[in-house]
């Protein structure tokens, strides 16, 4: 669904913008503007950031494109103060210009590269709404607590439900055993790592770990601890593995994925809240936060003088006199 | 499901079609439309980024912030646009920038 | 050691600067009378300095007095660990520089009083610059004889030809002259630059040998010496001494007027005749004699191998028999060249330049205090002659040309006597100073034949063609004399009436010099019977202390010379070996030098007997000989080859000039690069059109080639 609407609206938003650009009347400019911006405020609704797009509506569509249609009526511009249509090879270069800058902009995307060069372990852009898988949230978790990237790397974990060791099931062969014994030795990890003795999360952990993987989808959520689970389930039936395990009760696992599903939903509400946003503006923030409230206070001051001069940039007009100072 | 590849063609889109109404067009409103385009078109791709590096560098804030602050550069450069159209109209009878009266911006 | 020892040589060197700056600041108003006492009493001075030196020198028990150094001071000093090059103001006074300064001080003295004399009617201002740079002249020769080091000799041998330029230019206002001026100046360079050459390669030498170069002489001969022994120095250490040694003696070509660079000297005859004199005669010719004499012993074992460039050829060139070579020919080109001459200056000039060829000839064979003895000699009555020569155009009001001349015997009396005496003792008349000098160089010629056992035919030729020479010169020395003084006069009435008669301050020197020209050559006596292992005179003894060459130890000379009649002899004890051999040399050696000496005064009378009957009696034939004449007149065709050489590297460097200096510096550097910044700054203004949508382009663009960029260069 979420995808759907992703397209859905990147599509209105791209026609909206063409039609935008090329309207010979600012009225219908204006107006596509508008549209955009909304189906842009759509598109941050769904990157999960519900203040930035409360903002986009009020700020855009609310102020500025208000304020165009205030100025275009302001005008009223008669068909020959347009100014002239720009020809044919004006639009091409600028075209051919807008479709390099493009192609260029999305290479990455197509080639699996980014700008800094930086890319995920498997050479592809994250998905948002991915599936958490495992190995990334014990290497995330341990690379947090202080594991050197070497031990990170050396932590190999197959994807897809690890193999069982049940009676009477397939028998391993020795690589097989030794690559399970090396999951165990992780998962052994990340129960020491993650939880205490009591079965609780550690402290500063959890956030960490929802964080660090953007867990703020619920399915994702979902599959992922249903993943853990089943993990932990094996590790269960493992034969010898469990003197290794530190949660030995069911109860005891039980109680840790159950806090991790609760703290986890608490998380992701969070997440491009107006509290969240309320968090850190008014703390880590606050130096650009007032020089932003400086700027618009000196923007407001440039707009008075310069609607109110008579003359354009200090250049005389026609017999009007010109009169020195500002005029605030 | 929405990937960071999408919201990348989608932000590459918007700010090359702004490019374009900035290249060819001679109304001073329209350019200033392109220009707010390029802007949103920018502020679309660092909330993707704040989502996806959320966690690494804290909670995405970093991103977040700078959506705003630049809305409100946004704001402020329109505002002030606009009112440069006031005045180039009041002065030349036209919002062509390659009208003569636009052209004695040079300096 | 005296205390005066440490002032005396900067005194000495300093008294003629002092003069000369007196004179040339405060002559042109003080007047002549001034000018003269300064710039005369500058000189004489000195002379006075050298003379107690001297004294001091006589009155000392031979062998006590060595000489001395004095270091007034560090020159320049850099470098570090074994690459140090220390260079001191270093004076020497030693027995052969006492020598030189005695000469140089005394003839120089003289002919500044001359100068008075002649240079009278000229302005005050001309007199003044004329004094002041004769002054100058002294204080850079003094330099030159007393400096310690090759650098210090660099010096004044670079200030003497300047010197040399701004006199022989004297009188710039004509052309010529100044282009005389010039020639000179620019000849001396091609020398000169060898002698820097040959300077560098000695600092090399240091460095690899002492670690630290100093240039001084002593040092330089040590080298040498080091040379001499075998295994000392490496092969390619050798090389350069051998190479620095020919760089050196290519530098005293150009200064003391060798083949192939004597041309300058008899166009030096521009100047006044008292610079001819002094500088072209007396005094600054000699430099390059007295710098090989002075590393002697570097020149001794120099032996430069020429390898041919892209084969395996190499040959030896032995440079003092190479240095004999071009003297003995110089000598006789010299000597024919004197011959054709009409202008009575132009046959002393190439009479300087064919004596010069004999000190080198001497300087060759290893006669280096024979060498030294001409040079003396030669000061005398060169000095003699052109300053009575002088007196003669000064009487005729600038007249040059022998053939114009004629019958002045009684018009000119003290004249007459001056270029007689003078003549004898240049032709090497017997008992005159130029007879002993001359038999001496040549003398030493023939013992080097002698010594090879008669094997090195070299030898015998380089005596032969000294002494046709001499035959020369005894005929063109008569020639000159009777197309002068004697026969009818060849003025007319009008310029007859017109002599004018020298005063007292030209016969003064003329009258000295005269004294000089005939006794100067008893200070070296040929040792008629001399103990072994001494040459023997005078002059011998009093150098042999500074002169550092040997050719060889006497003893191997003489072992070398007895072994052929050893073949002859009975067997005999070591002693009475010893004992015969000496007598037996002592008896070939003498017989020698008698030979020698007889066979040179036969062609000298003969020569002056041809030049007496042809020249003295009959008018002079204006020179009808023709071709062959003329060819001698121009000293064989040398300038001739110099103006064509120089014109085609005229007509190259005329075409360089268009290419290079035209075409690729002004055209396209200067005027290009200037173009290319107009054009630069048109494209630039292009760009400013001041339209929105235009820069809007440009940063549409920029952001394009940035992208690139990052994605290009991203890891």
């Amino acid at each position: 669904m979420a995808g759907f609407l992703f397209w859905l609206f990147g599509a209105i938003a791209v026609i909206c913008a063409i039609l935008c650009v090329t309207r010979r009347n600012p009225v219908y400019g204006a107006f596509f503007l508008l549209l955009t911006l909304g189906s842009v405020a759509v598109e941050f609704l769904l990157m999960h950031s519900p203040f930035i797009a409360a903002m986009q509506i009020i700020l855009y569509a609310g102020a500025i494109v208000v304020l165009f249609v205030f100025v275009i009526m302001l005008l009223s511009l008669k068909a020959e103060e347009l100014g002239e249509e720009p020809p044919m090879t004006t639009k091409a270069g600028a075209a051919v210009l807008a479709s390099c800058i493009f192609v260029l902009l999305s290479l990455p995307v197509f080639s699996g590269q980014s700008f800094a060069g930086k890319t995920t372990e498997d050479g592809k852009f994250i998905e948002l709404n991915e599936p958490v898988k495992l190995k990334t949230i014990f290497k995330v978790v341990a690379m947090r607590r202080g594991l050197s990237v070497e031990d990170v790397k050396n932590i190999k974990i197959q994807e897809g439900p690890i193999g069982n060791a049940a009676p009477g099931a397939q028998e391993f062969s020795p690589a097989e055993r030794k690559r399970n014994r090396a999951r165990y030795d992780v998962m052994y990890l990340a129960s020491v790592l993650c939880v205490d003795d009591k079965g609780e999360w550690t402290p500063g952990v959890r956030d960490e770990l929802v964080l660090s993987m953007g867990l703020t989808d619920h399915d994702a959520i979902d599959n992922g601890i249903e993943e853990v689970e089943q993990s932990m389930k094996s590790v269960e039936d493992g034969k010898g593995s469990k003197a290794r395990n530190g949660l030995e009760s069911a109860a005891a696992r039980k109680t840790v994925l159950d806090s991790m599903k609760r703290k986890i939903k608490v998380r992701s509400a969070r997440y491009g809240s107006l509290e969240h946003f309320v968090d850190f503006l008014y703390s880590r923030y606050i130096v650009a936060f007032e020089l932003v409230s400086i700027l618009i206070f000196a923007a407001i001051a440039g707009v008075l003088v310069l609607a109110r001069r008579k003359g354009f940039m200090g250049l005389e007009t026609d017999g009007e006199e010109r009169r020195g100072g500002m005029y605030l | 499901m929405i990937g960071v590849q999408g919201v990348y063609l989608l932000s590459a889109a918007l700010f090359s079609i702004g490019v374009y109404g900035v290249l060819s067009r001679r109304n001073l409103l329209i350019v200033l439309m392109s220009v707010e385009l390029m802007l949103n078109a920018g502020n679309l791709l660092l909330c993707a980024m704040a989502r996806m590096h959320a966690g690494v560098g804290g909670d995405g804030e970093g991103g977040q912030t700078l959506i705003l602050m630049s809305m409100a550069v946004a704001a402020c450069e329109v505002a002030v646009g606009l009112s440069i159209v006031i005045a180039l109209f009041r002065h030349s009878r036209s919002v062509d920038i390659s009208s003569p009266g636009a052209t004695q911006l040079r300096g | 050691m005296d205390m005066t020892d440490h002032w005396l040589p900067f005194a000495i060197v300093m008294m003629p600067f002092l003069g000369f700056l007196i004179t040339g600041l405060f002559g042109r108003k003080a007047g002549k009378g001034f000018s003269s006492m300064v710039s005369v009493g500058a000189p004489a001075t000195s002379f006075v300095f050298v003379a107690t030196l001297y004294l001091r020198y006589l009155f000392t028990t031979q062998g006590e007095w060595a000489g001395f150094q004095t270091a007034l001071g560090t020159w320049f000093s850099f470098g570090s660990g074994a690459e140090i090059l220390d260079i001191q103001f270093l004076f020497q006074i030693d027995h052969l520089t006492l020598l030189m300064c005695m000469v140089v001080t005394g003839v120089g003295t003289l002919i500044h009083i001359y100068s008075c004399g002649y240079m009278s009617d000229v302005s005050d201002t001309r007199f003044a610059r004329f004094m002041c740079y004769l002054n100058l002249f002294m204080g850079m020769m003094l330099i030159l004889v007393t400096g310690g080091n090759m650098l210090l000799l660099f010096i004044g041998w670079e200030g003497v030809g300047l010197c040399s330029y701004l006199l022989i230019g004297f009188e710039y206002e004509e052309d010529w002259k100044a282009a005389a001026g010039m020639k000179a100046f620019i000849v001396n360079r091609v020398g000169d630059m060898a002698f820097i050459l040959g300077m560098i390669m000695v600092v090399i030498l240091e460095f690899q040998l002492n670690g630290r170069a100093s240039l001084s002489f002593d040092v330089i001969n040590a080298i040498g010496l080091q040379a001499q022994e075998t295994a000392i120095l490496t092969h390619d250490q050798m090389w350069l001494v051998g190479a620095a040694a020919l760089c050196f003696f290519i530098g005293a070509t150009g200064k003391s007027a060798q083949i192939p660079l004597f041309v300058w000297l008899p166009d030096a005859m521009a100047g006044p005749t008292p610079v001819s004199a002094l500088i072209h005669a007396a005094t600054m010719v000699t430099a390059g004699i007295y710098m090989i004499v002075r590393i002697s012993a570097f020149f001794v074992p120099a032996v430069f191998v020429l390898n041919v460039p892209f084969t395996d050829f190499s040959y030896d060139i032995a440079v003092l028999p190479l240095v004999a070579t071009v003297g003995a020919l110089t000598a006789f080109l010299a000597a024919t060249a004197a011959v054709a001459q009409t202008d009575i200056k132009k046959v002393l000039a190439y009479s300087t330049v064919s004596q010069l060829g004999y000190m080198m000839m001497g300087v060759g064979a290893g006669a280096f205090s024979a060498a030294i003895f001409h040079l003396m000699t030669h000061a005398f009555f060169k000095a003699l002659l052109f300053l009575a020569a002088g007196a003669v155009i000064h009487a005729l009001h600038g007249e040059q040309n022998m053939m114009r001349m004629g019958g002045l015997r009684k018009k000119l009396p003290v004249c007459f006597w001056a270029f007689m005496l003078g003549g004898l003792a240049l032709a090497g008349f017997p008992l005159f100073s130029g007879f002993f000098s001359k038999d001496m160089i040549l003398f030493g010629v023939y013992e080097r034949y002698l010594a090879s056992d008669k094997t090195q035919v070299t030898w015998l030729i380089i005596w032969l063609v000294g002494l046709s020479g001499a035959f020369l010169t005894a005929f063109y020395t008569f020639r000159m004399l009777g197309m002068t003084f004697f026969g009818k006069t060849r003025l007319t009435k009008d310029e007859e009436a017109h002599i004018h008669r020298p005063g007292v301050a030209m016969k003064f020197p003329l009258q000295v010099l005269m004294v000089f020209a005939v006794i100067g050559g008893f200070v070296g006596l040929p040792a008629v019977t001399p103990v072994i292992g001494n040459k023997g005179n005078k002059i011998g003894e009093m150098l042999s202390p500074s002169i550092q060459g040997k050719i060889e130890s006497e003893r191997d000379f003489q072992v070398a010379r007895m072994k052929r009649i050893r073949a002859e002899e009975v067997i005999e004890t070591e002693d009475e070996k010893a004992e015969s051999w000496h007598d037996k040399w002592h008896h070939i050696h003498h017989a020698g030098e008698i030979w020698s000496m007889l066979l040179s005064v036969v062609l000298v009378l003969l020569g002056l007997s041809l030049g007496y009957m042809k020249f003295f009696k009959a008018p002079p034939v204006a020179s009808a000989d023709g071709l062959s004449s003329e060819f001698f007149r121009i000293a064989w065709g040398l300038d001739l080859f110099y103006t064509t050489a120089v014109g085609f590297l005229l007509v190259f460097s005329v075409w360089l000039h268009r290419i290079i200096d035209v075409g690729l510096f002004d055209k396209s550097l200067v005027e290009g690069s200037g173009r290319l910044s107009l054009w630069i700054s048109e494209l630039v203004t292009a760009f400013q059109t001041g339209k929105v949508t235009r820069s809007a382009v440009y940063i549409a663009v920029g952001a394009i080639a940035m992208l690139a960029a990052a994605l290009t260069y991203a890891v």
